[in-house]
């Protein structure tokens, strides 16, 4: 079977899925409850959490970033967080992270907000990434799972038994410190 | 029948509604402030693209011919990112501090649409006979005053009728704003659709109010033909 890859956006992947039009959504999907009414997820293969991008030295507690615009992306469970985690900010939703990331260059919002694991890629696909930083000021967990249409338990079973065995033979592990720096601390078990 | 099971209750009742309804009035006011600008922004842009002298007819011209044949979204993605880059740095940092989503979008859709509304004035214009320019010419009129008094309360009450259709397509252009982050009720849906995954309902409540807006200025149409139009003679 070949592999054929369709980039989507956060507000398409669903509903590109339940259509038919993509068999597996692998694109920084975070498992939560009310997805899994609709798709089916497999165990957890990644963990990062919601965390803001900003300008160096711009903002250091959560506190700094109340009634100013945040961008993020729109059909995500990015734009929920922040909204939770920041009554008094308006939360600028656009299409997609890379035209939120221009707006925060350009400084109409004050912070670009999704998983760190996102906005490490945005931050190293710029020229001038030291004029930006990721706080550690964490306001969600994000576990990622592949999504898959419901009820389509062969797939499932099939996509969960050969993350298990990647994750026995230490194939993830390199792959992982392939492109991410530190530590790797979480594991794809069958616990999740 | 469907596999599928509606749940109308979320767009009409709760806060997915109080969305939809925000959506709404961002949606009229976007609108009513860009058919205001757009309309004076045409008619301004006509007289000078019928004027006789030659540089303003020649940087009116160039503006129509530029503002029709480009998409509209390419335009708002000018206004909104693009603009970023020829600006002076104060000029950037004020307006960062405005509501500037708002803005660009109004930008946007009064040239884009006053484009169209000028070359709208300009077909009016031509239905009245040029002996009218003359009389007035002769009788003592500039070509603006000749313009103002005369030949354009003339034109502009012919071409009412399609100039309401431009309008009728800004209201429903608005929607490209929700690409520069606007509020508006096409982005409100698209939320009420990710967050109950509700789509049927929440675009079926978005359609139907983009129709109800149509409809009250389609309306304003065929009064306008009763009781201005007709009553002059005019079919």
């Amino acid at each position: 079977m070949k592999l054929e890859l369709k980039p989507v956006t956060s507000s398409t992947r669903m509903p590109d899925l339940v259509t038919g039009k993509i068999d597996l959504i692998a694109a920084t999907m975070t498992k939560n409850e009310e997805r899994s009414k609709q798709i089916d997820f497999n165990y957890m293969y990644f963990y990062t959490e919601q965390k803001f991008l900003t300008r160096k030295g711009t903002v250091k507690t959560l506190a700094d970033l109340a009634g100013k615009k945040i961008g993020t992306s729109k059909g995500s469970t990015s734009e929920q967080n922040a909204k939770k985690a920041l009554p008094t900010a308006t939360i600028l939703s656009f299409d997609d992270y890379p035209p939120a990331f221009l707006a925060l260059q350009q400084g109409r919002v004050a912070a670009v907000t999704t998983d760190e694991s996102i906005l490490v890629g945005l931050m190293n696909a710029t020229k001038d990434k030291n004029s930006y930083e990721i706080r550690n000021i964490p306001i969600s967990k994000e576990p990622y799972g592949l999504g898959m249409r419901k009820g389509d338990t062969n797939f499932v079973n099939f996509v969960n038994k050969t993350l298990l065995a990647m994750e026995k033979s230490g194939e993830s592990d390199k792959i992982y410190r392939k492109w991410f720096p530190g530590k790797r601390f979480f594991k794809i078990t069958d616990k999740q | 029948m469907f596999n599928y099971e509606f749940d109308w209750a979320v767009v009409t009742s709760g806060q997915y509604a109080q969305w939809l309804l925000s959506g709404t009035k961002v949606t009229i006011e976007l609108s009513v402030v860009a058919i205001v600008l757009s309309f004076l922004l045409g008619l301004i842009t006509a007289v000078m693209r019928m004027s006789n002298v030659k540089p303003i007819l020649w940087f009116a011209h160039a503006y129509l011919e530029f503002f029709r044949n480009t998409p509209l979204l390419v335009q708002i993605f000018f206004w909104y990112f693009g603009s970023y880059k020829i600006l002076p740095k104060v000029i950037n940092d004020w307006l960062n501090t405005t509501n500037f989503e708002f803005s660009a979008a109004v930008i946007a859709l009064t040239i884009y649409t006053a484009a169209f509304i000028a070359e709208d004035i300009r077909s009016g214009v031509r239905a009245i006979p040029k002996e009218q320019m003359e009389a007035a010419h002769s009788s003592g009129f500039s070509y603006l005053r000749s313009m103002y008094y005369i030949i354009l309360p003339q034109a502009v009450r012919l071409t009412i009728p399609t100039l309401i259709n431009q309008f009728l397509n800004l209201t429903k252009n608005s929607s490209l704003a929700m690409t520069i982050g606007v509020a508006e009720l096409t982005y409100q849906a698209r939320q009420v659709e990710s967050y109950t995954f509700k789509g049927f309902e929440a675009f079926t409540a978005a359609t139907l109010v983009y129709l109800a807006l149509s409809i009250v200025i389609t309306w304003m149409v065929t009064l306008y033909n009763k009781h201005v139009l007709n009553p002059l003679g005019v079919r």
